[in-house]
């Protein structure tokens, strides 16, 4: 009888995300999609998680407007350099996010996809806005 | 005992954390720990960011917050608003410094370091008071 095939890991992405709306809406849905999501709210947490997560870590989705010392770029450029295993996806605004994490999603290992690309957008645009108005 | 052996048979299904931590490794290990329990986990780096999401609109039904955090508002600020604020919301303070009796006057207390299963015990407490 053939051994049973050990069961892969869930790839990994670090979302790297200053507006906890846009971070949490993004890593939750990414959940969904079947992957594990860790979170950092800056360019220096993530350096921090990559420290002792790196080896773990498959994909970094970086808010290109972080900011800190590691602002995105900065940090994209420190990862490619550093831990060139680890494809890194940079998105300069929300709606990018959301598109990127759609397309991410597409590829993660969930069959059943969470919900369509455009609810993801509209639904981070909403709570923005809800934020802005109770403020 | 685990945490995956805790839950989520005792967890109640689908309880949303806002779990308030400024140091990323810890809130990292703590947040994977909490879902690994069947708890979802919204996470923020700051009592700000927390009191953003709430204003927003996430859904949340508990509040665990770390006392001391950057930022203008503290743990402590977030707990005091939330009572004034959203008294039915439930907020339980965490801090490593400070003297658990004057957090207590605003909101049950835990000492770190902590155990995961501590919280979820007093996470349970919390949803019991609020369904007696």
């Amino acid at each position: 009888m053939p051994q049973a095939e050990a069961r892969q890991p869930a790839p990994t992405i670090l979302v790297v995300e200053t507006d906890i709306l846009v971070r949490h809406v993004i890593a939750d849905y990414l959940r969904g999609c079947g992957y594990r999501v860790l979170e950092a709210a800056t360019g220096e947490e993530a350096g921090l998680i990559l420290d002792v997560e790196a080896e773990g870590i498959d994909i970094v989705l970086a808010d290109a407007a972080a900011t800190g010392d590691r602002e995105g770029f900065a940090l994209a450029r420190w990862l490619r350099e550093t831990y060139p295993h680890i494809d890194v996806v940079l998105a300069g605004s929300p709606a990018m996010a959301a598109a990127q994490a759609t397309d991410l999603c597409e590829d993660g290992p969930a069959v059943d996809k969470p919900y369509q690309p455009q609810q993801l957008a509209d639904r981070i645009r909403w709570l923005m806005a809800r934020r802005g108005r109770n403020r | 005992m685990s945490a995956e052996r805790l839950a989520p048979s005792t967890v109640a299904a689908a309880r949303t954390v806002l779990l308030v931590e400024d140091d990323a490794l810890v809130r990292l290990v703590t947040a994977g720990e909490l879902r690994d329990a069947g708890l979802t986990v919204i996470e923020a780096a700051s009592a700000q960011e927390a009191y953003d999401a709430i204003v927003a609109g996430l859904h949340v039904d508990v509040v665990f917050t770390d006392v001391r955090t950057e930022g203008t508002l503290d743990g402590y600020e977030l707990a005091r608003m939330l009572k004034a604020e959203r008294p039915g919301l439930a907020v339980i303070l965490t801090s490593g410094h400070l003297d658990g009796s004057v957090a207590a006057l605003v909101a049950p207390f835990l000492a770190k370091p902590y155990s995961v299963e501590t919280v979820i015990q007093l996470i349970q407490a919390q949803f019991a008071n609020e369904a007696s």
